[in-house]
């Protein structure tokens, strides 16, 4: 059997696989397979004979087929492509152009399938329920409609021309004996030839399916193949008549699917669920909870609820966890703990990985940024001094290949990477290392001031010399034959850094930057030149949103405690809910204001449109006028309200603590 | 005799700690090793005026913990505790 229609039937088990187990039991075994399984089809088809009789017979009804549909055919065939030809007479039943099913048609098939379908549509008339195709040294046969009755690839190459005119020589002789000399060794081509014999021929000789999507070259072996194999069924069945001309039968599986379809359509089955076209999902939707008011949602105390993020050193309280809502500034905790968790998810990247602690580069960059022109060498040295001590003990820069510095500095959050820092020490008495080690400055909001940056690369060096002494000349005692080399380390400039956009998103920038620069499969150690750093190779852009919910999910997956993590999914579903308003807000929510300019109109003191309130019914018309009267009527309904509890806590207290609503407390400085 | 052999017992006992505010203001405590954390912690606050919740003590880049003590942090004498205050940046 060909190996193409082994692969399909692979390809196809695979794509079926969820039809195959809920067959419909009522289905014939046949239809319910697959198509590319010839060798079933052999050994199944005796058992389908009595099918194929009845196909047959219901395309020997419409064997007089009148000579305009050859005419027709003649001029189709001309204009149907060689290549494109169609191997196989898909027969389409008239009115349903959409005979074909493209799920189970493996996508080889797709432009013969295409092509018969066209040739269906055009002439609905030459469908039969089933497709015949010759191979080999084909006989008289059945009203094969020229085009689509393809036989063999050879054949139809070799003869095109000759098989136009048998067309015409088919279409003007009705008489089959004639058609029979005619066509000796070559496909015949003649509608209005009778079929008796061929079914005789298919009632005796076993005949082969095979698949119609067969391309031409695989077809010619399928032609030998099934000479040779109907040849011996023809040897060893003495009832059929000696006949040179084998005949296989391609059967085209759309269409029995097809009337499959109808009948599950009309019954469908009760045990099985019905499985159309459409495959089943692969995954289901985790049911979600319906969405709740924010007045629904459980409050929890912002500062009892906590979790550890990163590294157990950093604690993250609700509070915290509030800030990876949108306006918000990040604190340290937050920041090296999204640093630490990304070091930390990754095996490899926590091999070569190393997050050194917000305190050093602080401490390097205090005052070094904005008065950098008053900076002298002593307060160099006492910042470099200090980043050494903030580094902390077990500290050592020369370790592992890349070493990352957040630096907060003048309430801006960056980030410095250095990689192979070990390039820079050598032995004394030797040469300096011919390698480099390289340092890439990375600010959210733009590293264009060049005296910037030779100041971050001049007190990295610095540093980077201090905390070697230290190493050396402290209780550590390492590196002690080594010495270091400044001129080795490079200082590189990203391109295509993705920037901020607001006052606000630095620190989920450099979390961002630091998931791209450490991906231990694309990241910068990854890279062939480490002088040429293209952020858009490396990694596709995000949106602050995106990183933002990314550092969220982080946390909440970290977060082992199921109860901690509800209480912090909670909190941040009522912050969303809320849209961090503040609670007087609602009642003018609640009044149906159309628009600010209306608003303004009403408002303003000078208006002459103003509603005055001079009377108990105009009053009615404000918004605390209003509110006023369903008070007085009915006091109740507003102690009811879920809003009436905030908005007598706010009347108290008109701005609300720091640590209560954080978004409203940060949103005030921007 | 024993007088000044008691002081040095004494002074072995007490490790110097030097705790740092950002704005490198240093105040040195006088530490047993037993003595927890939150004992330094509470009277840094008070004498700096500000709550202790909204002060962070790191230590080796790491947070101290209110039952943190300095045997179980191996602290020595002059080492230094860095305190910080909430950090935000945008």
């Amino acid at each position: 059997m060909p190996s193409s229609s082994a692969n399909q039937a692979k390809a196809n088990s695979s794509i079926n696989m969820d039809r195959k187990k809920w067959r419909n039991p009522r289905e014939p075994i046949e239809h319910s397979e697959n198509e590319g399984a010839v060798t079933h089809r052999i050994t199944r088809s005796i058992a389908n004979e009595q099918d194929k009789k009845s196909c047959l017979r219901s395309s020997n009804k419409r064997k007089f087929i009148s000579l305009e549909d050859t005419s027709q055919k003649k001029n189709r065939k001309s204009n149907v492509p060689s290549g494109n030809r169609a191997r196989s007479r898909t027969p389409a039943p008239p009115g349903n152009p959409q005979h074909t099913a493209p799920a189970r048609i493996p996508a080889i098939s797709q432009s013969n399938s295409r092509a018969a379908n066209v040739i269906n549509q055009q002439n609905p008339a030459s469908s039969n329920a089933t497709a015949l195709v010759r191979f080999g040294k084909s006989s008289p046969e059945d009203s094969g409609q020229a085009q689509s009755t393809s036989s063999s690839s050879r054949n139809s190459i070799q003869s095109s021309a000759q098989s136009s005119k048998k067309i015409r020589t088919g279409a003007v002789s009705s008489n089959p004996i004639t058609a029979l000399k005619l066509n000796t060794c070559e496909r015949k081509i003649d509608s209005t030839q009778p079929r008796k014999q061929t079914n005789v021929n298919l009632q005796s000789s076993k005949p082969v399916n095979v698949t119609a999507e067969s391309t031409s070259v695989q077809a010619a072996k399928i032609e030998q193949k099934t000479n040779s194999f109907s040849n011996r069924i023809l040897d060893s069945d003495t009832n059929s008549t000696p006949t040179y001309n084998i005949e296989s039968r391609l059967t085209v599986p759309q269409n029995n699917q097809n009337v499959l379809h109808q009948e599950k359509f009309a019954q469908p089955p009760d045990s099985a669920p019905f499985i159309s076209n459409n495959p089943t999902p692969y995954y289901e939707e985790r049911p979600r909870p319906p969405a709740r008011k924010w007045h629904q949602i459980p409050q929890h105390d912002l500062s009892a609820v906590y979790t550890r993020f990163g590294d157990p050193n950093y604690e993250l309280k609700g509070d915290d966890f509030l800030k990876t809502l949108s306006p918000n500034w990040f604190n340290q905790d937050m920041v090296m703990g999204s640093l630490q968790q990304l070091v930390n998810e990754e095996y490899e990247a926590s091999a070569t990985t190393s997050c050194v602690t917000f305190n050093a580069g602080t401490k390097l960059f205090l005052y070094t940024m904005k008065y950098w022109k008053s900076l002298e060498e002593n307060e160099l040295k006492t910042n470099c001094k200090n980043a050494v001590v903030g580094a902390g003990k077990s500290f050592n820069a020369f370790e592992k290949d890349l070493y990352v510095f957040p630096i907060m500095n003048e309430a801006h959050w960056m980030i410095i990477f250095i990689m192979h820092p070990k390039n820079l020490l050598f032995k004394k008495g030797t040469r300096r290392s011919t390698q480099n080690c390289y340092m890439y400055f990375l600010d959210p909001m733009g590293n264009v001031i060049e005296k910037r940056n030779n100041r971050v690369h001049l007190l990295i060096t610095k540093f980077l010399e201090k905390h070697l002494e230290d190493l050396q000349v402290g209780k550590r005692k390492k590196f002690l034959d080594m010495q270091f080399s400044p001129s080795n380390l490079v200082y590189v400039k990203p391109k295509n850094v993705p920037l901020q956009t607001n006052l606000n998103d630095c620190a989920p920038f450099i979390v961002y930057y630091m998931e791209v620069m450490i991906n231990p499969y694309h990241g910068i150690l990854k890279q062939k030149d480490p002088n040429v750093v293209d952020f858009q190779a490396m990694a596709p852009a995000m949106s602050v949103d995106t990183i933002r919910h990314r550092i969220r999910s982080r946390i909440l997956k970290s977060t082992k405690n199921k109860a901690a993590r509800v209480a912090l999914q909670d909190i941040v579903e009522y912050e969303l809910q809320r849209k961090q308003r503040h609670p007087l807000q609602y009642l003018e929510h609640l009044s149906g204001r159309r628009s600010r300019s209306q608003c303004r109109i009403r408002d303003s003191v000078t208006s002459t449109r103003r509603r005055r309130c001079y009377s108990e019914d105009n009053k009615k018309s404000t918004v605390e006028g209003k509110w006023e009267h369903i008070y007085r009527n009915n006091p109740a309904k507003v102690a009811a309200h879920p809003v009436s509890e905030d908005v007598q806590n706010a009347r108290a207290e008109p701005f609300p603590d720091k640590g209560q609503r954080t978004g409203l407390y940060y949103t005030m400085y921007h | 005799m024993a007088a000044p052999a008691e002081a040095e017992a004494e002074a072995q006992e007490f490790i110097k700690i030097k705790v740092v505010s950002q704005d490198s203001n240093e105040v040195i405590f006088r530490v047993k090793p037993g003595t927890s954390m939150a004992k330094l912690k509470n009277s840094y606050a008070s004498r700096t005026g500000a709550a202790v919740g909204t002060l962070r003590f790191l230590f080796d880049g790491t947070r101290l913990k209110d039952e943190d003590t300095p045997k179980s942090l191996e602290m020595e004498d002059d080492d230094v505790i860095e305190v910080y205050q909430e950090q935000l940046g945008g």
